[in-house]
C-alpha cells in the first residue's frame, strides 16, 4: 500500500493536494496505465531468483538462477490464458549471475569461469558444461561474476565484483587477478583484460555494439550511473589498479600512481584500521573529473543515476530496440535496479565524442528487485528479479515478471539534448503552450558527488538552476529552456512540474529530469529576442501550482499554530522522497533498511534521530545487510521534521 | 568465613560444554589399570591391523546361547563355516585397547570409575561382521556394528542407541535408529563423540529426568540430537538406573579395537540464587558506587532472576543483589548471555565487568570459588543506544546448561531460517561451490563441483586440480552457507566425509621422484574443459586437456553404493611414460594382504591386480603413485 502510495506521489510529482489541474474528479494516469506488469506464475518450491536471463531465437526465454538452474521457458505470454512451461536446461551452476546465446548454446558466468552449455543429444537438457576459460577467486563472498555479453566481434564481456577487506571490511579488493576489472574472453577461451575501475559491476549491456556498464553506490563510488567503457579505461574503483601492470593489461595506471595523488583513506588508531567517513563541510573534496585531469584513464559515467531517487543498485542495461512495439521510446536505454524494484529510462547523446544524456523514472512496483531484462518477441519486457538477501521493494525476494505497452502513450519527456545554453527537452506528445511558457512551470539544481574512499556520497555543491527563458516549438513537441548556470560535469536535476498536456491537460508523468553534463555542446545559443520569460503569480495562475508547491517543500513556512505539533504523513512524504528517504525505508514495512515504525520504536529524542541521520549507526541494526550512508545534505529542519514525524509513529 | 577467591575466566579458556574446548582426559592405554579385571579377551597391544574382507564368521565358531540379541546370533550361526585365518592381526604395544574374545572368554569390560553426565571420545575399529557396544553408566548402549553400505541404518547399526528385550509393556524399549549411517567400511578407525547426560533422581531416588544422549557424532556426522533413553538398553550391567555408573563395553562378539580414548566427567550442582532484589534505573550507567545511592525508579524482590522487568525498555540499569547459594564449598561455573554489558560482584569482589558497547550476543564465562551457604552478589545489567532486545540469561554450566533465570529473561529464538538441503532424487545431482576443505575457512577451495550419486555415495571434485577431493555416503549437501541471505558461496557435505587430498592428482612430472605441482592451472600445461554429462548414468565426465592429450575422468559409484571407482581415459594421445597418477597421500600408506592400500587406517585405495602402483615419500608424506602406461587406468576408493 505504501508503495502505491509513493508511485502515486512520484505520479503527481511529488504532490498530493485537491486542486490540480486536470481533470478535476478523474484520477490522475498511473505507470500502469501505459507500461502493465504480468508476474508469471511458477509451480510450487521453484525459486526464480533470476541472475541471466536471454531471448532464445524461437522466442522462449532461458533464464538462470542463483540455485544453479537454467530454465528454458516457452508461452511465457501466456496465449490465452494457458500457464508458462518450464524445462531445465541445466543445473548445478554456481551463482550464476549472467546469460547469452549464441550459435545453439548458451554461456553463462559462474562465480569462478565462463561456461558454454550445449545440448548435444536433442533432449532440451544440456549435457556438455564446457569451461571456455576459469579465473582466479579467493572464495569471498562478494566475488561475483556477471556475464556474457557478446560483443560484435563475437567475443564477450565478463565482469568480477571486488571483494571487501577482512579488518577494512569496508575496503573493495581485489585480492586475485582481475577482480575489478572486464575481461574480453574469445570463444576459444583467450582472455583479454579490457578495463578496470569495477566494484560491483552487476549491470551491463552492450549498446551499438559498445561495452557500457552500471555500477552501485559504494566506496570511491558517490552515486550509481551508467559508464561507456572503452579499451583501458578506469571507471573509478581503484581495487583492480593492483593487476594494471600485468601481462595483456590495457591500463597503464598503477596502484602506486594512483595514491600517490589520491587519499587511500586507510588510517590506523589504536593498532586497529579506522573506517573512513564522510569529511562534513570538506573545503575541497576531490571530484572524478577532477581525478580524471590527473589520470585520463579515468572514465567518467555517461550518466550518473543519482543514488536512491533513480536506484541504489543499478542492474542491467537493455536497448529497447522493437521500433514502435514498446511505445514511444525506441533506441533509448532501461536501466534496471535492484533495491528499488523499478527501472529507469536514459538517453544517450554524444557531445564532443563522449556519451552523455539524460535519465528518468519509467517504471516502479515490480515485487522484487529488477535484476535482468530482456525482450520477448512479442514485444514486451520480461524481468528477472532477485534481491538475494539485500533487501528490496516490492513483496517477494524473487521473481520473473513480464512489462507489457498497454498502447496508450504517457506524457513524458521523451528526452533531455544539451544544449550551449541549456537543454531542449522534447515531449512525447504536444504540451499546453500556456503553461510551458510560463518560467514557473520549471524548477532544478545541478549537483556533483565526492570521490573519495568512503561508502557513497552526499549530493554535494548545490546550486538551483537560473532558468532565465523559454522557447515552445511551434508544434508543441519541444521546448528549449535557457539556462543561466549550467556546470560542466555536474548532475542537473531539471522538473518540469507546472506543464500540461495539450490535450487531457494532465501533467508529465515522471516531471523530473537527470542530465549530466560532462561536456557542454558548442554552437548557437539561443537569441534572447526568442525567450519568453513570463512567470506566472502564483495565487492566479493554477498551472503552476504544482512547481510552486514542489518547491515549497524546501521551505514551507511554519504554522505557528502547528510548530509544536508532529507533522502529518502528507506533509512529510514530499520531504521523505525529496531527500531519498524512501529509496530504504518505508513507514511500516522493512524494506533495504527498517521501517520508520521501528525506528520509533527506539525512542530516540527527535535529536537523536537527527544526529543519526547525519552519522548513523548501522551497528545499531545488526539484521539488516546493508549500512546506512550518512546523509549529511538533509536540510536540518526537513531532518528535524521527519525525526518528529517517525516518533509519531510509535 | 574464608574469603571467595573468586576468578574470570576467558570464554576460550574454559570448559565449554559443547566445544572443543572440554578439558579432557586421556585413558592411556598403557596397561589396563583402568578397567575392571576381567577374562582376558581384553588386551593392550600396540597396532592393529584388520583385513577388511574377511568376515569374523567365517574363523569364529558360533557364539553360544546367551539371552540377548538371539536374533543376530541367528544369523551369525547361518554364516558360520569352517575357521579361517582371523582377519585381526596386532603387535606388542601399547596405545590400543583390543578385545579378542572366543567362545568362552568373553568378558565385558568395564571402567574402574564410574560416571555421571560426561563427554566421551574414541576411536574404534572392527572387522567385517563384528559386533560391540558402548553402554553409558553400564545402561545405555551407543551400539557398535559392521554396517558399512547400510542404506537404512536401525538401532542395531552403528550409532543406533540399541534396544531391551523386555516383555513387560511398560518396561519396552525399542531403541532409536542414528539419523544416518555415517559408518566406514571394516578395518578403518572410526571417531564417536558421545555428551550424555545421567538420568537424574529425587531425595527419594525417585527418577524425575531421564538419561539423554546430547548428542552423539560419528565419524563427524551427527546421529544423535538430544534425544532421552528413558530406561535401560538391553544387556545392561544391572537392570536398572543410578545416579552413577561404569562405562562398559560389550566384548562378547567379536573382535573389536580402540584408541584415543577420552573422557571429561561433569557433575552438575545445585547451586542457585537466592534473596533476590531489584533496583531498575532509568539510565544505563555501570558505576556501582553511585547506583546505591540513586533512587531507583522501580524495585521489589524477585523469586527468579529476570530482566522482564516493568519500565525496562532501551537505556536503564538493572541492579539485582542478592546471594549465590552453593551446597558446598568449591568451583563454580557459570555463564552469562547479554544484550548490552554487565558487571558482576561477587562477596564485594569484582568478578565480571563487560564494558564493550556494541554485545549484541554477548556471552561471558566465570569459574567462582564459593564457600557453602550463601555468597552476597551483585550484578547490573545495563544498556543504551543499541536499542536490541532486553536478554538476561544466568546458567550454571558445571555440567550441561541449567537455567538460573525466569525464562521470559532469555527466551528462546527462533533461528533465522531452516537449512537448504539439496538431496539426490533419481539421477545424480551437481552443484558447484565452494567447499572449505576438512571443514577449513583458510582452506577453501573455489572450483569445486559436488556430485550426488542416487545411491548415496558423493563426492566432491576440485575443477582446478582435476581430481577427487573428498567422498561420502548419506544425505548430499547443506548449501544455507550459499543460498541464505547473500550467502558465502560454499555448501557443506552432509555426512561423515572422508578427505583424500586437495593437489592435483594427474601431472606430467620430470621423474619417479619428482613432486607434484601445487596447482595446474598454469598456462599451455593443463587445462580444464569442464564436463560432460554420460548419457547413459547421468554422471558427470571431466574431460582436461594436458600437452596434448585429453583425458577424461570418470568417477562412479558400485552398484552396492558403498564405493567409488574413478577411471582415467586418454581420448587423444597416450601417456609417454612421463604422466604420474597420485592416487593417494597420507602419513602411511600400507599394503594389505589383499593387495590394496590402506591411507592412516582412513580409507582403501583398490588397484587392480595386474596394475603396479607404488608408494614414495615426497615431503614427509607418503604418496601412492603410478605413471601411466596405457590409455585408461582405474581404481577404487573404499571408505
Amino acid at each position: 500500500m505504501y508503495q502505491k502510495i509513493l508511485s502515486f506521489l512520484y505520479t503527481l510529482g511529488l504532490l498530493a493536494v485537491p486542486a490540480l489541474s486536470w481533470a478535476q474528479g478523474e484520477n490522475p494516469p498511473t505507470e500502469d496505465d501505459y507500461y502493465r506488469i504480468v508476474t508469471l506464475p511458477t509451480p510450487e518450491g521453484m525459486l526464480l531468483e533470476v541472475g541471466g536471463m536471454v531471448t532464445l531465437p524461437d522466442g522462449r526465454i532461458a533464464l538462470s538462477t542463483r540455485r544453479g538452474d537454467v530454465w528454458v521457458i516457452e508461452n511465457t505470454e501466456m496465449f490465452e490464458g494457458s500457464l508458462p512451461r518450464y524445462t531445465r536446461y541445466a543445473s548445478g551452476l554456481h551463482e550464476p549471475l549472467g546469460l547469452a546465446y549464441r550459435d545453439q548454446s548458451l554461456y553463462v558466468a559462474q562465480r569462478g569461469e565462463l561456461t558454454k552449455l550445449s545440448d548435444t543429444n536433442g533432449d532440451g537438457r544440456a549435457d556438455r558444461y564446457e569451461t571456455i576459460y576459469q579465473w582466479p577467486l579467493s572464495g569471498h563472498y562478494h566475488e561475483y561474476s556477471y556475464g556474457p555479453k557478446f560483443l560484435p566481434d563475437s567475443t564477450m564481456i565478463v565482469t568480477g565484483n571486488v571483494a571487501f577487506g577482512d579488518e577494512e571490511w569496508w575496503r573493495g579488493e581485489s585480492r586475485v587477478p582481475w577482480r575489478g576489472w572486464s575481461m574480453q574472453i574469445t570463444p576459444e577461451g583467450e582472455m583479454h583484460p579490457w578495463a578496470t575501475g569495477m566494484r560491483s559491476p552487476c549491470g551491463i549491456g552492450i549498446i551499438d555494439g559498445e561495452f557500457f556498464y552500471a555500477e552501485n553506490q559504494g566506496d570511491w563510488m558517490g552515486s550509481g550511473g551508467i559508464w561507456h567503457v572503452t579499451k583501458g579505461s578506469f571507471t573509478g574503483h581503484p581495487a583492480g589498479l593492483s593487476w594494471a601492470g600485468e601481462e595483456g593489461s590495457p591500463v597503464d595506471l598503477t596502484a602506486e600512481q594512483f595514491y600517490a595523488k589520491i587519499d587511500k583513506r586507510q588510517v590506523k588508531e589504536n593498532g586497529r584500521y579506522v573506517k573512513p567517513e564522510n569529511i562534513e563541510d570538506e573545503t575541497d573534496p576531490t571530484f572524478l573529473f577532477e581525478a580524471q585531469k590527473e589520470f585520463p584513464n579515468i572514465k567518467l559515467p555517461a550518466v550518473w543515476l543519482p543514488h536512491g531517487i533513480l536506484g541504489i543498485s543499478n542492474s542491467e542495461i537493455v536497448t529497447i530496440d522493437n521500433g514502435e512495439a514498446f511505445g514511444p521510446f525506441n533506441g533509448q536505454l532501461l536501466v534496471g535496479d535492484q533495491g528499488q524494484s523499478k527501472i529507469m529510462r536514459v538517453a544517450l547523446e554524444k557531445v564532443k565524442g563522449e556519451y552523455q544524456g539524460v535519465a528518468f523514472d519509467f517504471r516502479a512496483n515490480f515485487q522484487s528487485g529488477v535484476l535482468r531484462m530482456t525482450w520477448g518477441d512479442d514485444g514486451s519486457l520480461y524481468v528477472g528479479e532477485t534481491n538475494r538477501g539485500w533487501g528490496s521493494a516490492g513483496s517477494e525476494n524473487s521473481g520473473l515478471e513480464r512489462l507489457v505497452w498497454t498502447g496508450a502513450t504517457p506524457f513524458e519527456m521523451k528526452t533531455v539534448k544539451a544544449e550551449p545554453d541549456g537543454f531542449t527537452i522534447a515531449f512525447t506528445s504536444p504540451v499546453d503552450k500556456a503553461s510551458a511558457e510560463d518560467l514557473n512551470a520549471y524548477g532544478g539544481r545541478s549537483f556533483i558527488y565526492k570521490y573519495h574512499a568512503v561508502y557513497g556520497s552526499p549530493t554535494v555543491n548545490e546550486e538551483a538552476l537560473k532558468i532565465k527563458g523559454v522557447k515552445v516549438s511551434e508544434d508543441g513537441k519541444s521546448v528549449r529552456v535557457v539556462v543561466d548556470n549550467l556546470r560542466q560535469y555536474y548532475l542537473h536535476e531539471l522538473n518540469v512540474l507546472g506543464i500540461k498536456a495539450a490535450n487531457g491537460g494532465q501533467g508529465v508523468l515522471h516531471p523530473v529530469a537527470y542530465y549530466t553534463l560532462n561536456n557542454i555542446p558548442e554552437g548557437e545559443k539561443l537569441p534572447q529576442s526568442e525567450w519568453v520569460t513570463r512567470r506566472s503569480q502564483p495565487s492566479n495562475a493554477q498551472q503552476a501550482s504544482r512547481a510552486i508547491q514542489a518547491q515549497a517543500v524546501t521551505s514551507t513556512p511554519d504554522d505557528p499554530n502547528a510548530s509544536s505539533a508532529a507533522p502529518t504523513f502528507a506533509e512529510i512524504e514530499p520531504l521523505l522522497i525529496k531527500n531519498t528517504c524512501t529509496a530504504c525505508h518505508q513507514a511500516d514495512k522493512r524494506q533495504v533498511g527498517p521501517a520508520f515504525k521501528d525506528v520509533a520504536k527506539r525512542k530516540y529524542s527527535p535529536e537523536k534521530i537527527v544526529e543519526l541521520i547525519y552519522q548513523p549507526q548501522p551497528e545499531n541494526w545488526p539484521d539488516y545487510a546493508t549500512p546506512m550512508a550518512p546523509m549529511p545534505q538533509v536540510p536540518k529542519e526537513d531532518a528535524m521534521k521527519i525525526a518528529q514525524w517517525i516518533n509519531s509513529l510509535r | 568465613m574464608k574469603k571467595p577467591y573468586l576468578m574470570a575466566t576467558l570464554l576460550l579458556l574454559s570448559p565449554y560444554l559443547f566445544g572443543q574446548e572440554a578439558p579432557m582426559e586421556s585413558m592411556p592405554l598403557n596397561d589396563l589399570s583402568g578397567f575392571q579385571s576381567q577374562a582376558g579377551n581384553w588386551m593392550i597391544v600396540g597396532e592393529v591391523t584388520i583385513d577388511p574382507t574377511t568376515d569374523i564368521h567365517h574363523q569364529e565358531a558360533p557364539p553360544e546361547e546367551s539371552s540377548r540379541k538371539k536374533r543376530k546370533k541367528k544369523q551369525s550361526s547361518e554364516a558360520s563355516s569352517a575357521a579361517s585365518q582371523s582377519p585381526v592381526t596386532y603387535e606388542a604395544g601399547t596405545g590400543i585397547l583390543l578385545n579378542m574374545n572366543d567362545e568362552t572368554t568373553k568378558d565385558n569390560l568395564l571402567s574402574s570409575w564410574e560416571h555421571g553426565d560426561i563427554l566421551l571420545e574414541l576411536e574404534v575399529m572392527m572387522p567385517k561382521g563384528s559386533n560391540s557396544g558402548i553402554y553409558l553408566q553400564g545402561r545405555y548402549e551407543i551400539q557398535l556394528l559392521d554396517s558399512w553400505g547400510v542404506k537404512h541404518p536401525k538401532y542395531g547399526d552403528i550409532g543406533g542407541i540399541y534396544r531391551n528385550w523386555e516383555t513387560q509393556k511398560e518396561k519396552i524399549y525399542l531403541g532409536k535408529a542414528p539419523l544416518t549411517n555415517a559408518a566406514k567400511a571394516p578395518g578403518l578407525w572410526q571417531t564417536m563423540k558421545i555428551a550424555f547426560r545421567a538420568p537424574r533422581f529425587d531425595a527419594s531416588g525417585n527418577k524425575i529426568e531421564n538419561a539423554r544422549f546430547v548428542y552423539v557424532d560419528l565419524n563427524g556426522e551427527r546421529i544423535h540430537e538430544n534425544v532421552e533413553v528413558p530406561l535401560p538398553t538391553g544387556g545392561p550391567v544391572e537392570n536398572n538406573e543410578v545416579p552413577r555408573g561404569p562405562l562398559m563395553i560389550q566384548g562378547d562378539h567379536g573382535p573389536v579395537a580402540f584408541r584415543n580414548i577420552r573422557y571429561h566427567q561433569m557433575e552438575e550442582t545445585s547451586v542457585s540464587l537466592t534473596d533476590l532484589q531489584y533496583k531498575v534505573f532509568d539510565n544505563a550507567s555501570g558505576k556501582l558506587d553511585s547506583l546505591m545511592n540513586a533512587s531507583p525508579a522501580s524495585e521489589g524482590s524477585l523469586d527468579q532472576l529476570t530482566a522482564a522487568l516493568p519500565g525496562v525498555l532501551d537505556n536503564f540499569t538493572i541492579l539485582y543483589q542478592g546471594a549465590l547459594e552453593a551446597p558446598e564449598a568449591g568451583d563454580y561455573q557459570f555463564r552469562l548471555n547479554y544484550m548490552g554489558r554487565i558487571l558482576l560482584q561477587v562477596d564485594g569482589e569484582e568478578a565480571l565487568a563487560v564494558n564493550n558497547y556494541d554485545n549484541y550476543r554477548g556471552e561471558s564465562e566465570v569459574t567462582l570459588s564459593l564457600p557453602a551457604g550463601k555468597t552476597p552478589f551483585t550484578l547490573v545489567y545495563y544498556k543504551e543506544t543499541p536499542p536490541w532486545p532486553v536478554r538476561l540469561g544466568i546458567f550454571s554450566t558445571d555440567s550441561y546448561p541449567r537455567a538460573l533465570h525466569q525464562i521470559s529473561s532469555f527466551p528462546p529464538e527462533s533461528p533465522e531460517t531452516g537449512p537448504i538441503y539439496v538431496n539426490v532424487q533419481d539421477e545424480p545431482r551437481l552443484l558447484r561451490a565452494f567447499l572449505d576443505y576438512e571443514g577449513q575457512r583458510d582452506q577453501r577451495l573455489t572450483h569445486t563441483i559436488g556430485v550426488g550419486g542416487p545411491s548415496g555415495v558423493h563426492y566432491v571434485y576440485n575443477l582446478i586440480t582435476g581430481s577427487p577431493v573428498c567422498v561420502w555416503r548419506g544425505e548430499f549437501l547443506n548449501a544455507t552457507p550459499m543460498w541464505h541471505q547473500r550467502g558465502d558461496g560454499s555448501f557443506r557435505p552432509r555426512g561423515a566425509v572422508q578427505h583424500l587430498f586437495a593437489g592435483p592428482s594427474l601431472a606430467q612430472l620430470s621423474s619417479s621422484n619428482a613432486a607434484f605441482p601445487a596447482t595446474l592451472n598454469e598456462p599451455g600445461a593443463w587445462k580444464g574443459q569442464g564436463y560432460r554429462i554420460d548419457e547413459a548414468t547421468g554422471e558427470p565426465v571431466f574431460i582436461y586437456q594436458m600437452d596434448g592429450q585429453m583425458v577424461e575422468d570418470h568417477v562412479t559409484p558400485n552398484a552396492e553404493g558403498n564405493l567409488l571407482t574413478r577411471t582415467l581415459t586418454f581420448t587423444e594421445g597416450n601417456p609417454d611414460g612421463k604422466t604420474y597418477l597420485k592416487l593417494a597421500q597420507g602419513d602411511h600408506i600400507e599394503t594389505m594382504p589383499d593387495g590394496s592400500y590402506v591411507v592412516d587406517q582412513q580409507y582403501y585405495i583398490r588397484v587392480p591386480a595386474d596394475e603396479q602402483v607404488t608408494v614414495r615419500t615426497v615431503d614427509q608424506q607418503q604418496e601412492l603413485v603410478t605413471p601411466l602406461q596405457s590409455s585408461s587406468f582405474e581404481y577404487s576408493i573404499i571408505w
